[in-house]
């Protein structure tokens, strides 16, 4: 930098001495921007204090005349940082001029995509959010999305419900479906993402827009009724130098918290066990001779069968009792999570044409030893501008390839006292799947070793490999000013091949090959149909994707307004292809196989169960297809630069599933209208400068495909004779229709003066009509649930964002951006029975209630416990102890009603802070007025020792008075248990206030010395920080249960080289 | 120029339009159809996890078996299967989701949407049409007898116009509630579906396929039926019809007395195969070396099969703790089989011969039967001189023959009401309990859900 000033000086004063002569200056350059490197067009350039002024053409180069010999330069544009150079001489070059970008004044020009269109957001009438690099880049994650989470207003992850039945990850503006799909439309690149999501690299992205209303999303038609998130690639730049650009990055978390799972010490299961052993609890797990029991039960029955002395079981016991399982699981199973990311790119254009090309590479060692994951990604574009500009020639190809190794062998601990490793290393047997004392004895020595030994176990013999093209065309060709027409197609394929790979000595094909051994009772022979050698399942599944669009882009000058319509037809045809093979007595070495030894309809019998069953030996094959055919028409007009219409409408038609061909398609719309007020001449705020009213209404719409008008069944299985047999799987509903959600929406933009002050608030309603409902049904009509167009929903909430920038010093920055949502759903309608109350607290997203949010917590009235530990329920309004009549019952005032199991109000709070390049970014995010039911707690009736509270229950009398923990009852009693775990007892607040991430990041300029050539940036960030408040005193994580996740703490390093 | 640049684009425009009429109609899954043809039809019927099954309630309520130990009767997880064991009021304890009812209800309706589909078109392989229609017919019927035998009190000539019988639905939509038909109903549908099968499904009997029904298994429906209507004469002759095309017997002398599995899925008895809901496991399930069952086989039982009867080896599992567990029978499966074979038959055809007092006739198919049953040449026919001496033999046979099928609940219902007066009786931990004759407990309650949800009316019990 300070060579350049050098030059520039040295320059200035050769010509400033040739000027001497002259009295006039001619002055050339270009204008680029500091961040992004792409010209600036329409850039204003004027001589200061004079009236001469000029602006840059698209490649953002000018060219001006000074009436005299020296002055000043004045280069402005909106949303940077305005520059000031002095001139002086007879003619100046001044080749590229940076200009930085005002943070506060960024707004305005944001250009946010639908997808179809690329608006100016001042233009919008719409509700979009658009997320720039800049908070992609605050956060090191693998998957794109993730870096959404906190950043994004009105936009939730839903960790909370990770478990429940079609549950959404992400919802935008509340949930607005309730069987049909769930989760937002992702585009990438003008059109669905059809591929994982695990495919896209974080690096390759140049923004995200997220559409929330009907004028921004209508135009994705029935896939637009959760929302739709835009991902715009990166792409190079006309006339723009080469530019490399490099990262990096490592993120390291600590290894799970085993000991946070909940979980009974040693010494508290063997007393348990003990109690129950007494009581003949195990019996018939013990008369089934392999079944598994612990160690410490088995001691126990050694000892009722005389087998060892009461001294030594005690001895036993006593030594059981020291052991924590944890400390071996912990350590030689997980790990600190390793990720590293790596990206480098070239970029840069010519006059005629601009390319963008990157190579990335990711490596995650997961917390399990055995998990990894591995992302090549490689994606190259090219735009050509010939024909005088007007055609416009685009291609991409992007090319992934991942790799998932995982084991197949899921250890769970059988007791809190098994012992994994032997004092000298070895691997120790657990009888999690068959009891030791069966296995020692079977077969006199004919049979394979049959321990399960889970250390041996873990390997990475799962692998899935993803291989994923997309292939981008665009031709453009603009007729004349206001007329273009441009065709895109999209092609893009993805498989994914996966083995299975169980080694001949595993203990999956160990014990298949002895479950299946016959021994013969007189010659001794031992013989399995299931041939030495391992046990293979591998598969593939393809799918491919054909998008084609045509547009037509009209847009036209009046004196005073300007009128932008474009329309277009659009198709789409994906299918997908899979198939699956097991191999017995694989041989890698030869590839070959024994499965001709197998008979496939023949059975064979089981040693365990005594039965025999059939091996399946019969490749399977599925293939699905997904048709969409689309027009659409999308237009605005804007008069006087005050007033915009907007509108669209677009007719969906698809292969839905057995519905008449007049019943595929659904007509959507939209309509908008926006009034910037501070454009008006009477408009007299001038602290205020701008103010502006949106208004939006339309439909979007959402496709269930699992149902269907039709009778329809699906082939299933083969029967035991070996017939194909089918199922059921819709009965027939004539009346089927799509479902639709209306929208509306209602907003104001505001920015004070210089942009002190900036933001929107926006009040929404959606309403889905004709949802598809799924409901209990009579158990005579021989379905157990039926799914029609039964219920209409209502959301109603807000949606604010401000930016405060507190300092704008040159070397001190400090702004702060507040998001905050409100969302409120409610079930309108619902025209199915609700089943019972057990039936509410236990799946109300199987049972929605009229006026109550689709995710209601419910829960039975708690009375406490009586004075023999007994949980009271109400029943009819009385206390009562008669818990199946409790479960059983539909009087609804029987429950309490507690709140949404989502969170009403949600937002972050970023904080910005830069100090002489320096910045750091730290990010707050709350969630407030959600409930959450407790899990794995001990309920009176639980007998394993995954769970909590067991040394809270009631154990003497007395303790009703300090425990709501329900008395270890013996025999099983189920419906004492449910209703505790449906009490009140359970449910908390989820309210929490948590530090999701923070990021300081330092020019590499106060590092390495000043480069002409070398910029960038080092970061160190971390992510999940910690919950700051919470309002539930529990040591439950609201957003992730027991598990709390681990910190993670990233460094980075960004380069570019020029 | 600007004009033709229109026109080039209108052109392009009706191109694309014009292209593939049928991109729509591609099936969205290979796997799904919308079942039209006879194929597609016949595959939901072949779906033996659905169609062919009956419920276990009368199998744990009967007295075919106890409980030896009061710990394991307290362990029992299932609260139905507890209940059952002591004939509880409430039997369901608060349970939802009964297979016996919900289970038996979806046969009935995959048959009727069978039945609806297959009315629609008309198909050129008559005979396959036919046999599928008889097959559907068949289902339905023998759904809805094992549903009334379980819910509504024996059929009585005198009161059946007024007892209660079962939902009948006959059509597939799930868009309505039907209420109790009568049991005089109930036994019409179910009589004229199987009359109307008979016209219909192939005379030879599916060996290799057992679930699929044949004439023969549907004349020894026909029969089970009418015996436990009490119409004797009916019965006998459906039983003639049947032996008259279909009578082969297994001679157990042939097979292994040491196999769990004797009799396995494709055997020369079975007419149609049909296993209980799997829902009572530790009560119901076959004991092997390796899984010791909680129940014993009833010592009367067990005690009843002389030295020369090849059966008790070949039924039973004599566990270490000394429990008699069941064998697998007709079934390679972990469920007990409740379908229809030739055994049955012989001892229905038995059973009314002895009550028209064809004493000695009688004790021929008996020992037709039992010769198979025998070691070679070693039973001996008896000569009883009275009829009620031949009906007790015949009764006493059948209980020892046709144990574990499920038969033995619909018996003790029958002979009560002709006066049998058969007390059960259990004990657990020291408190005993029984079930008198005809008590209002040998009908099952409706699932409380399906009453919550129909509002149809309950069996008091």
């Amino acid at each position: 930098m300070k060579r350049t000033t050098l030059t520039i000086v040295i320059a200035a004063l050769c010509l400033f001495f040739k000027a001497n002569a002259q009295h006039s200056t001619k002055l050339s350059g270009r204008v680029i921007s500091l961040a992004n490197n792409t010209p600036l067009a329409g850039a204003t350039i004027t001589i200061r204090n004079t009236k001469i002024s000029t602006q840059t053409d698209k490649n953002g180069k000018f060219n001006i005349s000074a009436p005299n010999s020296r002055g000043d330069l004045t280069i402005s544009f909106t949303g940077y940082k305005t520059k000031v150079i002095s001139f002086s001489g007879a003619s100046m070059e001044l080749y590229e001029v940076t200009l930085t970008e005002d943070e506060g004044n960024l707004k305005e020009v944001a250009i946010v995509s639908t997808g179809y269109q690329n608006i100016p957001k001042e233009r919008a009438t719409g509700s979009f959010v658009l997320i720039d690099s800049t908070l992609l880049n605050q956060r090191v994650t693998t998957n794109i999305l993730d870096r959404l989470d906190g950043v994004t207003s009105g936009l939730i992850f839903n960790r909370n419900l990770n478990n429940q039945a079609n549950n959404a990850s992400i919802s935008i503006r509340g949930r607005s479906t309730l069987f049909a799909n769930p989760n937002p439309l992702i585009v990438l690149d003008n059109f669905p993402y059809d591929g994982d999501l695990e495919n896209i690299n974080p690096n390759d992205i140049e923004n995200i827009s997220v559409l929330k209303d009907a004028a921004a999303a209508s135009i994705w038609g029935v896939r637009a009724g959760n929302g739709v998130i835009i991902i715009t690639t990166k792409k190079g730049l006309r006339n723009g130098q080469p530019r490399v650009g490099l990262v990096a990055n490592v993120t390291v978390a600590n290894r799970p918290d085993v000991y946070s799972k909940p979980w009974m010490s040693s010494e508290e299961f063997l007393g348990l066990e003990e109690f129950l052993f007494k009581q003949g609890y195990y019996n018939s797990t013990i008369d089934t001779r392999y079944s598994p029991i612990t160690a410490g039960v088995q001691v126990l029955f050694d000892r009722r069968n005389q087998l060892i002395s009461p001294g030594d079981s005690a001895l036993q016991i006593a030594k059981l009792k020291q052991i924590d399982t944890r400390d071996q699981w912990s350590r030689l199973f997980y790990r600190p999570s390793i990720n590293q990311q790596y990206q480098a790119n070239i970029n840069g254009g010519a006059e005629k044409q601009k390319y963008f090309i990157s190579a990335g590479f990711d490596r995650n060692d997961k917390s399990l030893v055995n998990e990894s994951f591995e992302r090549l990604t490689l994606n190259a574009n090219n735009t050509y501008y010939l024909a005088k500009d007007k055609l416009e020639i685009f291609s991409g190809i992007t090319f992934t390839n991942n790799t998932d190794r995982r084991g197949t062998d899921t250890y769970i601990p059988l007791s809190p006292y098994d012992l994994l490793e032997g004092p000298s290393g070895q691997a120790l047997e657990i009888g999690s799947y068959l009891r030791p004392s069966f296995t020692d004895g079977q077969g006199q020595s004919k049979l394979l070793d049959w321990k399960y030994r889970p250390l041996d176990e873990l390997n990475s013999n799962r692998k899935n490999t993803i291989t994923d093209y997309r292939i981008n065309m665009r031709g453009a060709y603009q007729f004349f000013e206001g007329l273009k027409l441009s065709l895109n197609y999209q092609y893009q394929k993805g498989i994914d091949d996966y083995s299975l790979n169980h080694a001949a000595d595993s203990y999956f094909t160990r014990n298949l090959i002895n479950t299946y051994t016959v021994i013969d009772p007189l010659s001794a022979e031992a013989k399995s149909p299931i041939a030495a050698g391992a046990v293979l399942t591998a598969g593939a599944s393809n799918y491919s994707s054909k998008n084609f669009r045509g547009q037509l882009d009209f847009r036209h000058l009046f004196k005073s307004s300007e009128l932008n319509i474009s329309m277009g037809y659009e198709l789409k045809d994906y299918s997908s292809f899979s198939t699956t093979q097991i191999y017995y007595g694989y041989d890698e070495s030869l590839a070959s196989n024994s499965n001709g030894l197998l008979n496939a309809s023949g059975t064979y019998p089981n040693r365990l169960t005594g039965g025999s069953d059939g091996i399946n030996t019969v490749p399977s094959q599925s293939s699905s297809a997904d048709r969409y055919r689309s027009y659409f028409a999308i237009g605005s007009y804007m008069l006087k630069n005050k007033y915009i219409f907007s509108g669209s409408i677009r007719k969906d038609e698809s292969n839905l599933f057995g519905v008449k061909s007049n019943q595929k398609g659904v007509p959507l719309w939209s309509a908008g209208f926006k009034y910037q007020l501070s454009t008006e001449n009477f408009y007299g705020l001038k602290w205020l400068p701008a103010l502006a009213f949106r208004a939006t209404y339309g439909y979007n719409g959402n496709v269930d495909k699992t149902t269907s008008a039709y009778l329809t069944s699906m082939y299933s299985y083969r029967n035991v004779w070996g017939i194909n047999a089918a199922e059921i799987i819709n009965p027939p509903n004539p009346s089927l229709r799509w479902e639709r959600i209306k929208n509306l929406n209602f907003g104001i933009d505001f920015a004070t003066k210089q942009n002190y002050v900036s933001g929107s608030l926006e009040y929404f309603v959606k309403s889905g009509t004709d949802l598809i409902g799924n409901s209990l049904i009579a158990p005579q009509t021989g379905v157990n649930t039926f799914k029609g167009n039964s219920a209409d929903t209502r959301t109603d909430g807000i949606d604010a964002s401000l930016k405060i920038n507190w300092f704008r010093e040159r070397t001190f920055s400090w702004n702060t951006g507040l998001l905050f949502s409100y969302s409120n759903e409610v079930v309108k309608k619902y025209n199915f029975d609700q089943g019972t109350n057990g039936n509410l607290i236990f799946s109300n997203y199987n049972n929605p209630v009229e006026g109550y949010p689709y995710n209601a917590v419910f829960s039975y009235k708690y009375g406490g416990l009586d004075a023999a530990g007994n949980p009271i329920g109400y029943l009819n309004g009385a206390q009562t102890k008669l818990y199946a009549s409790i479960q059983n019952s539909r009087n609804r005032e029987d429950l309490n009603f507690h709140g949404s199991a989502i969170p009403i109000y949600f937002g972050s709070v970023l904080n910005t802070i830069d100090f002489r390049g320096i910045t750091l970014t730290f990010n707050v995010t709350y969630k407030l007025k959600y409930y959450t039911r407790r899990t794995s707690v001990f309920n009176g009736s639980r007998y394993d020792f995954l769970q909590t509270d067991y040394n809270k229950r009631w154990k003497e009398p007395g303790d009703e008075a300090i425990t709501n923990v329900p008395s270890l009852v013996y025999p099983f009693n189920p419906n004492r248990a449910n209703f505790y775990e449906g009490s009140a007892a359970l449910v908390d607040r989820g309210d929490h206030i948590r530090l999701q991430f923070l990021q300081l990041s330092a020019p590499i300029s106060k590092i390495v010395k000043k480069s002409k050539w070398l910029s960038g940036s080092m970061d160190f960030s971390m992510n999940n920080v910690g919950i700051l408040w919470k309002q539930a005193n529990t040591n439950y994580d609201p957003d992730y249960g027991y598990m709390t996740i681990p910190l993670m703490i990233s460094m980075g390093i960004k380069l570019n080289i020029k | 120029m600007r004009l033709n640049n229109y026109y080039i684009i209108f052109i392009l425009w009706i191109a694309i339009l014009g292209c593939s009429k049928d991109f729509l109609d591609k099936k969205p899954n290979s796997s799904i159809v919308v079942p039209k043809t006879l194929n597609e039809l016949q595959a939901l019927l072949e779906n033996h996890s659905i169609m062919n099954l009956t419920g276990g309630l009368a199998q744990i309520s009967s007295d075919e078996y106890t409980i030896p130990l009061a710990s394991s009767y307290v362990a029992l997880r299932d609260q139905t299967a507890k209940n059952s064991y002591i004939w509880s009021k409430d039997l369901y304890g608060g349970q939802a989701g009964i297979q016996d009812w919900n289970s038996i209800y979806k046969i009935v309706f995959y048959a009727n949407n069978v039945l609806e589909e297959i009315d629609k078109d008309t198909f050129k392989d008559k005979t396959a049409f036919e046999n599928l229609k008889g097959w559907a017919l068949f289902s339905r019927s023998y759904a809805f007898f094992n549903l009334v035998s379980n819910f509504s009190p024996v059929y009585n000539t005198q009161t059946a116009d007024s007892d209660l019988g079962v939902p009948l639905r006959t059509t597939p939509g799930v868009d309505y509630v039907a209420k109790r038909a009568t049991s005089e109903e109930t036994f019409n549908l179910i009589v004229s579906d199987l009359n109307k099968a008979l016209l219909l499904l192939q005379k030879t009997v599916a060996t290799t396929n057992p679930n699929r029904p044949s004439k023969p298994a549907a004349y020894a429906l026909l029969a089970r039926i009418h015996l436990y209507m009490g119409n004797y004469g009916a019965a006998e002759a459906a039983s003639d019809s049947c032996l008259k095309i279909y009578d082969r017997l297994i001679d157990f002398n042939t097979l292994s007395l040491t196999s769990a599995i004797p009799i396995g899925y494709v055997n020369d008895e079975t007419l149609f195969f049909s296993s209980q809901v799997p829902t009572y496991a530790d009560l119901t399930n076959p004991g092997s070396a390796a899984i010791t069952r909680v129940y014993s086989v009833a010592n009367e039982v067990v005690s009843s099969y002389t030295a020369d009867d090849l059966r008790s080896k070949l039924f039973f599992n004599r566990a270490a703790n000394g429990n008699y567990n069941i064998k697998r029978r007709y079934t390679a499966g972990n469920t007990p089989f409740t379908g229809l074979t030739t055994n049955e038959v012989y001892l229905i055809k038995a059973e009314c011969l002895a009550r028209r007092n064809e004493l000695s006739a009688s004790m021929t198919y008996l020992k037709t039967l039992l010769d198979k049953r025998f070691k070679p040449n070693t039973y001996i026919q008896p000569l009883p001189s009275t009829k009620e001496e031949a009906l007790q033999i015949v009764l006493t046979e059948r209980r020892k023959e046709l144990l574990w099928r499920g038969l033995r609940w619909y018996d003790l219902k029958r002979l009560n009401r002709e006066g049998a007066g058969i007390v059960l009786s259990r004990t657990v931990d020291g408190v005993s309990y029984s079930l008198p004759p005809n008590d209002p407990r040998y009908v099952f309650p409706i699932p409380d859900d399906e009453i919550s949800m129909t509002g149809i009316e309950q069996n008091i019990r």
